[in-house]
């Protein structure tokens, strides 16, 4: 039986650094389901990640790309994961996560 | 067998009927769905059962005094990101609320015979106007005959306590069984991944001594479960700073 976990972000990283953290918690055995936005009831917003412990760290690293969410940038060769809002630098983003 | 379709007709009438009026809606339903069951030849796993199980809860509280644009604008207004590092200091846009409510819900199920099982749930409540309401707590409910092996834990905050935790995602996420991201960093990435993968290699026996070296309690169900156990102690690795995962790998000299 594998498990779910949700994550939750700090709000006020930047894309880069919410990567390098997702590919943090994917080394220890988890793989990226799906993001995002964590909007708690008042004024708080950040992002959820939702993960599945598999106990294998999966390959390639996950990158994120900010878009307009209207047209799917060009993921340059790599897999989409998912597509979620993310709260990045304190403000709104859309996001596609790819592998 | 699904049983939520029904409740959630009934409670988009009871929403269409009560809407233009004042009061207070609380709703919530379970569905248990049977996936598959297969019998086998195989002695080891005669029989295979994966069940779904979905909950649900709603909150909805028609608005007392104010409009729902104007609650919009109290949102909208309310400032993000000042305050602790996770960017609140008062839940002042929710200050006008009658219900708040944060909910989580999550069935574990060990049956006599070989079976799966994985539940999620989730749960949320707005509302404005005023009203009463407050409690957080935990749950566990064991349920009888067949089920004796199915545990449902259920954790929420309401009302005063869900305002409380609200403004600060790392609070609400003890509560609720959230945990932060990690504190780690990629520099940590290497150790991190040799750790555990030792770690997802251990057979239970191993695992039982890992977390006494360690000094990581483990759950109940995860000293019932090699997989749980798994999680829960690469779960202390990730809640780790690069310090204290250090130490953990001095603790493991054979990995």
């Amino acid at each position: 039986m594998n498990f779910t976990e949700v994550r939750l972000a700090v709000p006020n990283w930047t894309l880069s650094q919410l990567q390098d953290r997702i590919n943090v918690v994917e080394a220890s055995g988890r793989v990226l389901l799906a993001i995002s936005r964590f909007t708690a009831i008042g004024s708080v917003r950040t992002t959820a990640l939702t993960f599945e412990f598999t106990g294998a760290a999966p390959t390639p690293r996950v990158t994120l790309i900010a878009y307009d969410g209207v047209t799917l940038p060009d993921l340059g060769g790599r897999t989409a994961i998912c597509i979620g809002q993310c709260v990045i630098g304190g403000n709104d983003s859309h996001v596609v996560a790819a592998r | 067998m699904r049983m939520w379709p029904n409740r959630v007709a009934a409670l988009i009438s009871t929403i269409a009927i009560t809407a233009c009026g004042d009061g207070l809606i609380y709703s919530e339903w379970t569905s248990i769905n049977l996936a598959s069951a297969r019998i086998n030849a195989d002695p080891a796993t005669p029989v295979a059962i994966k069940l779904g199980f979905d909950r649900n809860v709603v909150a909805v509280a028609p608005p007392i005094g104010g409009t729902a644009e104007q609650t919009a604008a109290a949102i909208s207004e309310s400032s993000p990101d000042e305050g602790d590092e996770n960017g609140c200091e008062s839940p002042s846009a929710s200050s006008g609320e009658a219900v708040s409510q944060f909910s989580t819900f999550s069935v574990n199920v060990s049956t006599p015979f070989v079976g799966t099982g994985t539940g999620t749930g989730t749960g949320t409540g707005t509302g404005t106007g005023t009203g009463t309401g407050t409690g957080t707590g935990t749950g566990t409910t064991a349920e009888a005959a067949d089920w004796r092996h199915t545990w449902i834990h259920s954790r929420f905050a309401s009302g005063g306590a869900a305002l409380a935790i609200s403004c600060y995602p790392r609070v609400a996420g003890a509560v609720l069984g959230f945990v932060p991201l990690t504190r780690l960093t990629a520099e940590d990435i290497p150790l991190l991944e040799k750790l555990s993968a030792c770690v997802n290699a251990m057979d239970p026996e191993q695992l039982n001594q890992l977390s006494n070296t360690l000094e990581i309690v483990l759950s109940e169900s995860a000293q019932q479960n090699p997989q749980e156990a798994k999680q829960e102690i690469t779960n202390h690795f990730l809640e780790s700073n690069s310090d204290q995962l250090e130490g953990y790998a001095a603790g493991m000299p054979d990995c």
